[in-house]
């Protein structure tokens, strides 16, 4: 007999994701149940309308760990437990991937078993990165190591050192298909795509929590552990779950690195032969606005946290840390000055206002996420590519700090910093790029404000760009700003209004990230009372949240 | 099992000496078991000691691991390389059972070589206990061949924080860091075992369990982890202990995303060069000579390796759990946490003689065997029991020292200091206004009031810090955007947690140059001076230390406002002159660098936050004085109508014969208000000689002295009342006690000549205090505030009038220790042992 966890289906892990679109193509039914063992097939979408087996050729492209245990003409290994032991299979040979690293995530996991939450939709599954001297593949899997039904999806990202680029693969209908690789993410025809792309947005791995306490995984500061699962789930004593690691190591040696590997090769290859930087928007759509976003946590656990606990928020729900702080040095020298500590009462006042809870879609769990003020931050994917961008002269330090300062108070979210991505040339063609893009942008933004209409408002984005872009000594000036901001944020920690807003906003922000694919499980945001239609907010750089159209003071 | 062998099975001890490193072991496990019942955290009947109870067949090992970066930095940081930074400044900060040394290219700059070390400091102390030139001849082969006995061995005993063992760039033999011991793994691992309840239900989250149970730091990555799944072990009903060797190990070095110049792989730099394969205990990382670039040539990420932290994000920890009879313990969960334990002052307060602290540092240090290490025998020159009873109250740090007299030794071993030139201390003529104050009186209110005004920096060196109050005010002005910069002289009595909070917010704290402080690099051998700048602008020299006595926490100024603290008497003043506020600032600067092993005369560098903490605390009870001082006195500011020559004296480089040409220049009046005067001391008999100079000359020169009761004994005693007689100063008539119904305690120093000029400031009359340590005071003449600090004066020395014999006097001072248990009866103040001390 099965255990709950057994049964339990991830639906948003079958591509295309969407059951109903399933439904609707009977096309994918008919190949699905049509297919042949053994056989590598293909379906990008966006491209491809039906799903074909690939040929000789395209085989031959696939330079990846799995692309080549595919074509070898071995059969196929279906389950996660036939797949690593392929991978061991492999050792002595050049194609050897001898190290194992084994991580758990469970959105809700860190919820002890009882029998009243035998039922909670938690979504078990492993993330299992296998490489030699770095990862090059990197699976993801639910926990029915056994099985190859479709309901125990099993997915893998393979590094092609050849190319230079992920290939995104799943195990579907009793064989393999080829969903497509990195660049997908960025063409016109397959961005956005439902499959890999709708959540890979720009091709790379991606980890949600990419900042320690890494909410949701098996980590440091909050264990998955045996008492997780029903006392007869025979996971407690399977040597894959016995052998997980810390989610630390998949940020620090699995993901982040292969995030920036793939944006190095981007930056790297911009140029065209002729010199040309094409698809400019490509990139500095990923620098004023979140492709993509990760999530965040203050370091403690929700369930301990008591009236008289101070509750450190992260600091990236009030600004981007990583292109202001790392990339631009506008740091701070004293740490204190960011520290936005907020009395415990105050965070509960709000759990209570707002009824703040957990809901999988039939249970109902009371309380916070495990750590508290789960909210959207700035995503590495974005930040890094500005990070390589800079660091390799294809933007100056300049420009990016001029964009990032307009809305800097809204790191994610911040219409007025999208506004500036309509006057992004598509292509740049002259001797020193960077000088050559930020000349054209400002003065295409120059001239819509010359233009009149609401790019002329006093408060218009484009003119709070122009200001930044203006500003003598932006260094200095900009970390004056940041400071006075800091302050400002700090001058409203105890006050029971401003906390207020800032929940409300943290809400928002996580219903922005709600509507987009990458949030797939229920459990992984709390839920609140505020309806979800309620109005859009924004920090201000007083450090007080308020709705875009009009601030409205806090109900009682 | 036979025995526990030695981390990474390291083979430095012979058969013998390894059964004796296996007692200790099984001594630990047996405590750790055991527990601690009467805080409910105890026994701890999950954890094992496998040499009485061996693991049954099913024993498995259960591997915890954790990344060697600093939790606690990272957190605490805003960016990376501000981290890299912060954890790269300091071996305190290197809390996650890892630390290291980085080596540099002296021309580029660039690293060449990082030294990771995780062996436990328990350790090293047994071999150099048993094997002094092992340890020898071990830092020389791992770090320098440069090493001497004397740079680890003082007195025959173990420094494990020397100077080849204490930074980060001087070498890593063995951990230091506080918490990154043997003894904290072992009681960590028992008591996670302990499985706890809350309201029935039984805990299971990490930071909840850490919280509850107290077992370790919740902000490291390895303590709450650690801690999580020992108890999720203990929760399915295992036996559980530590897999033998017990210790922690490197587990793996994973460079992911890491670039070297000829694409060879970083792996290949990295080199285990002690412990045994899966329980290494040491590492390099380094290129090998030839390939024609060095570690900071390699890129992480886009970015050239510049610190040894980059290299610990991708270095992993780990410890070995062994679990057995899986399902079988019957043992039973706990109701409730552990009592949290009394607090660091009263603990370390004896409730009975014989639980008085031995020593002052953060660990016991090992001994040498043989005559170097056999401790004086010395019987006590108390003849009754009476006496005897009562010394034995005494702190043993005041109890060995008060027969201790070294004469006119200047400390041994020391660095030759590189003294500054003269012109350096040169009278300036002041014309900002120069505060007065007094303690117990007024030094609080004043002291609040400029650090309250400061607005950019503040700049401490001070021998004793042990007022939390004033780290509150420090802390306070950091957050209004003040740098602080504090040098101290490190020991039991300061606040454990004192560089730790003020680091962790961006302060630059450095433990001094001295020995007293356990610096290797010690040019002194305290450093004794009290100076605060701030803003550059105001300096404060004065006598008393940020102690609770010679600061109490008075808020009026020289008025009563709710209730009135006890105190020391000490004096200082605050000058506003930014010619002396420079000076005094980068005098500290100066011995910051020194203190950190960096040239002393470079430009001003950015000082890397150090941080530092005493396990043992030297804090002790005495009773409060019986009575209010007789009069309170307000500070008293003066604004000069015309300049104020002001001399600032400074030992070792002008003190003595400044203080000495000035004592010589008295006519009408001397009065001396000092700790002590250690009599027989050829430094201190030179000065009681300048007076008696200038009486010949003035026979009406009125000499008055007060110097301090408490726990003059012995030699000591004999010493200064034979040094009175020989210079012709009677009791009660040129000296006097000061009176303990009035004081806690005279820590003052303070000297006034003719009612027109005063010298207020940190030296002790003893050698050290003259001639050897780093102690700081200014001369100032100017009559008003002579006349103020002789006011003072006076009304002490009116208050001291004797109504005992000078032996019952000193004797009665003995009555007054008080233990932990009378505290929160009233009447009772927590002193100091740094406020005591010979220095």
């Amino acid at each position: 007999m099965s255990t709950t966890r057994e049964q339990q289906s991830f639906p948003t892990r079958n591509y295309p994701y969407e059951v109903a679109s399933l439904r609707a193509a009977p096309a994918d039914i008919a190949v699905a149940q049509a297919v042949e063992k053994n056989v590598l097939y293909r379906r990008v979408a966006g491209l491809d309308v039906m799903p074909r087996p690939m040929t000789a050729e395209e085989l031959l492209e696939l330079d990846d760990p799995l692309g080549r245990l595919l074509r070898s003409g071995k059969p196929f290994p279906l389950t996660l437990r036939a797949l690593l032991a392929a991978v061991d299979a492999l050792a002595g040979t050049s194609d050897a991937l001898p190290q194992q690293l084994v991580f758990l995530v469970a959105d809700g996991g860190y919820i002890p078993w009882t029998p009243e939450t035998d039922r909670l939709r938690r979504g078990f599954r492993f993330a299992i990165a296998r490489g030699a001297n770095d990862f090059p593949l990197l699976i993801s899997a639910s926990t029915l190591i056994e099985s190859d039904i479709d309901q125990a999806f099993l997915q893998i990202i393979g590094w092609d050192a050849t190319h230079g680029v992920f290939n995104f693969y799943e195990r579907r209908a009793g064989t393999f298909f080829w969903a497509g690789m990195s660049e997908h993410a960025l063409r016109d025809q397959t961005r956005g795509q439902k499959g890999p792309f709708d959540s890979h947005v720009n091709g790379a791995p991606v980890m949600k929590e990419l900042r320690p306490p890494w909410v949701n995984w098996h980590s440091t500061q909050a264990g998955i552990n045996a008492d997780a699962f029903a006392p007869d789930d025979s996971l407690r004593t399977e040597p894959l779950f016995l052998a997980r690691v810390s989610a630390e190591r998949l940020e620090r040696e699995v993901v982040r690195p292969g995030i920036a590997r793939w944006n190095q090769i981007r930056v790297a290859g911009a140029m065209a032969s002729d010199g040309t930087w094409e698809h400019v928007d490509w990139f500095m759509r990923q620098v004023v606005t979140e492709t993509t976003v990760n999530l965040v946590t203050a370091d403690l656990a929700s369930h301990i946290l008591t009236d008289e606990t101070p509750l450190g928020l992260p600091l990236s729900f009030f600004l981007n840390r990583d292109v202001l702080f790392d990339t631009l040095s506008l740091v701070p020298a004293n740490p204190d000055v960011a520290r936005i500590v907020i009395p415990g009462r105050l965070y509960r006042d709000c759990l209570r206002r707002y009824d703040v809870h957990r809901f999988d879609g039939e249970m109902r769990v009371e309380g916070d996420t495990h750590f508290a003020f789960l909210v959207p931050e700035a995503a590495f994917e974005d930040t890094n590519l500005i990070d390589q961008m800079v660091l390799k002269g294809l933007a100056s330090a300049r420009l990016i700090a001029a964009i990032s300062m307009t809305d800097f108070a809204n790191p994610v979210f911040s219409g007025r910093r999208a506004a500036l991505l309509k006057y992004m040339p598509a292509s740049v063609h002259a001797a020193d790029h960077a000088v050559e893009l930020e000349t054209r942008l400002v003065a295409a933004v120059e001239g819509a404000v010359a233009a009149g209409g609401e790019a002329a408002s006093a408060d218009s984005p484009e003119r709070e760009f122009l200001a930044n872009w203006a500003t003598a000594d932006f260094a200095n000036a900009f970390a004056a700003r940041i400071g006075d901001y800091l302050a400002a944020v700090q001058s409203g920690m105890a006050d029971p209004q401003v906390v207020d807003g800032w929940f409300r906003l943290a809400e928002y922000r996580r219903r922005r990230f709600r509507s987009r694919p990458l949030a797939e499980f229920r459990l992984t945001t709390p839920c609140t009372n505020i309806p979800e239609g309620a109005p859009a907010m924004r920090m201000t750089v007083a450090g007080r949240a308020e709705t875009i159209a009009s601030f409205q003071a806090p109900s009682a | 099992m036979l025995r526990f062998d030695p981390p990474g099975d390291l083979d430095d001890l012979d058969d013998a000496q390894k059964q004796g490193w296996s007692a200790q072991v099984s001594a630990w496990f047996d405590a750790a078991r055991a527990g601690a019942p009467g805080e409910n955290d105890g026994p701890r009947l999950q954890f094992f000691n496998p040499l009485v109870d061996p693991p049954a067949g099913d024993a498995t090992v259960a591997t915890i691991a954790w990344n060697a970066f600093p939790r606690q930095v990272r957190s605490s940081s805003l960016s990376e390389v501000q981290r890299w930074r912060r954890a790269d400044a300091s071996r305190h900060v290197q809390d996650e059972y890892c630390e290291w040394s980085v080596s540099r290219d002296p021309a580029t700059g660039k690293i060449v070589r990082v030294t990771f070390t995780c062996e436990p400091p328990e350790y090293w102390s047994e071999l150099a206990l048993v094997n002094p030139e092992k340890v020898l001849a071990l830092y020389r082969q791992f770090v320098s061949p440069q090493v001497q006995l004397e740079d680890l061995f003082v007195a025959g005993t173990y420094v494990p924080e020397n100077r080849y063992n204490s930074t980060t760039t001087n070498g890593a033999m063995h951990l230091i860091q506080q918490a990154n011991t043997l003894a904290a793994e072992i009681g960590l691992a028992a008591a996670a075992t302990i499985r706890r309840l809350r309201d029935g239900q039984e805990i299971t989250d990490a930071q909840a369990l850490i919280r509850c149970s107290l077992y370790g730091s919740a902000g490291r990555n390895s303590d709450p982890f650690i801690g999580e799944q020992v108890n999720a072990l203990a929760r399915q009903r295992a036996d559980i202990t530590l897999n033998n060797p017990v210790g922690l190990y490197f587990h793996e070095f994973n460079p992911v995303g890491w670039t070297t110049p000829d694409n060879a792989d970083p792996r290949t730099f990295w080199n285990y060069v002690r412990g045994s394969e899966g329980h290494f205990v040491r590492a390099v990382f380094e290129v090998p000579a030839g390939r024609g670039y060095t570690v900071g040539d390699i890129m992480v990420a886009g970015r050239r390796i510049d610190f040894g932290g980059q290299i610990a994000d991708f270095v992993t920890m780990k410890l070995e759990g062994l679990a057995t009879r899986l399902g079988q313990s019957t043992v039973a969960p706990v109701a409730g946490c552990r009592v949290k334990p009394p607090s660091a002052v009263a603990a370390a307060v004896p409730l009975a003689p014989a639980a008085i602290p031995a020593a002052l540092g953060n660990r016991a240090p090992a001994t040498l065997p043989g005559p170097a290490a056999v401790r004086s025998s010395d019987p006590e020159p108390a003849a009754d029991a009476r006496m005897e009873a009562l010394l034995a109250r005494l702190p043993a740090v005041l109890r060995d020292e008060r027969e201790e007299d070294d004469g006119d030794a200047v400390p041994a071993a020391l660095i030759p200091y590189p003294r500054l030139p003269p012109e350096h201390f040169a009278t300036r003529s002041v014309s900002g206004r120069i505060m007065a104050f007094a303690s117990p009186d007024s030094t609080y209110a004043v002291t609040r009031k400029l650090i309250e005004s400061a607005r950019h920096s503040i700049v401490i060196g001070i021998y004793d810090f042990s007022a939390s109050y004033m780290k509150e005010h420090l802390k306070k002005a950091m957050r209004r955007g003040a740098s602080v910069s504090l040098m101290l002289d490190t020991n039991a009595d300061d606040d454990p947690n004192l560089f730790t909070e003020l680091s962790m917010l961006g302060a630059n704290c450095v433990k001094a140059p001295s020995q007293s402080a356990g610096n290797p690099n010690h040019y002194f051998g305290n450093a004794h001076e009290k100076i605060i700048v701030v803003d550059g602008e105001i300096v404060m020299i004065q006598s008393g230390n940020w102690s609770e006595n010679s600061i109490p926490f008075n808020e009026g100024d020289g008025v009563v406002v709710g209730s009135f603290e006890p105190g020391n008497r000490d004096m200082g003043v605050a000058v506003q002159s930014t010619e002396l506020a420079r000076l005094f600032s980068d005098l500290v600067a100066r011995d910051m660098r020194l203190a950190l092993g960096e040239p002393p005369d470079l430009p001003p560098a950015i000082v890397p936050a150090a941080v530092d903490g005493a396990a043992a605390s030297g804090m002790f009870f005495e009773a409060a004085p019986s009575e209010m001082p007789q009069r309170l006195f307000s500070s008293l500011t003066i604004t000069p109508s015309a300049p104020v020559a002001v001399t600032p004296l400074v030992t070792p480089e002008n003190f003595h014969g400044a203080v000495r040409s000035f004592l010589r220049t008295a006519r009408r009046s001397i009065r001396i208000e000092q700790q002590y005067i250690r009599g027989g001391q050829a430094a201190v008999e030179e000065l009681l000689g300048a007076i008696g100079e200038a009486r010949a000359d003035n026979p009406g020169l009125i000499v008055k002295i007060i110097v301090s009761p408490k726990y003059l004994f012995g030699e000591k005693k004999q010493k200064f009342e034979k040094a009175m007689r020989d210079f012709g100063f009677e009791f009660d008539e040129n000296y006097r006690y000061l009176s303990l119904r009035h004081f806690v305690h005279c820590h003052n120093k303070l000297v006034v000549v003719d009612d027109e000029k005063v010298l207020v400031g940190s030296q002790n009359w003893s050698t050290t205090g003259l001639m050897s340590n780093r102690e700081t005071s200014m001369l100032i003449e100017h009559a008003g505030l002579a006349a103020y600090f002789a006011e003072i004066f006076d009304s002490d020395w009116q208050s001291s009038e004797p109504v005992e014999t000078p032996d019952e006097i000193v004797a009665r001072s003995l009555e007054g220790l008080r233990n932990s248990a009378d505290f929160a009866a009233g009447g009772v103040v927590v002193s100091s042992t740094a406020d005591y001390r010979d220095t």
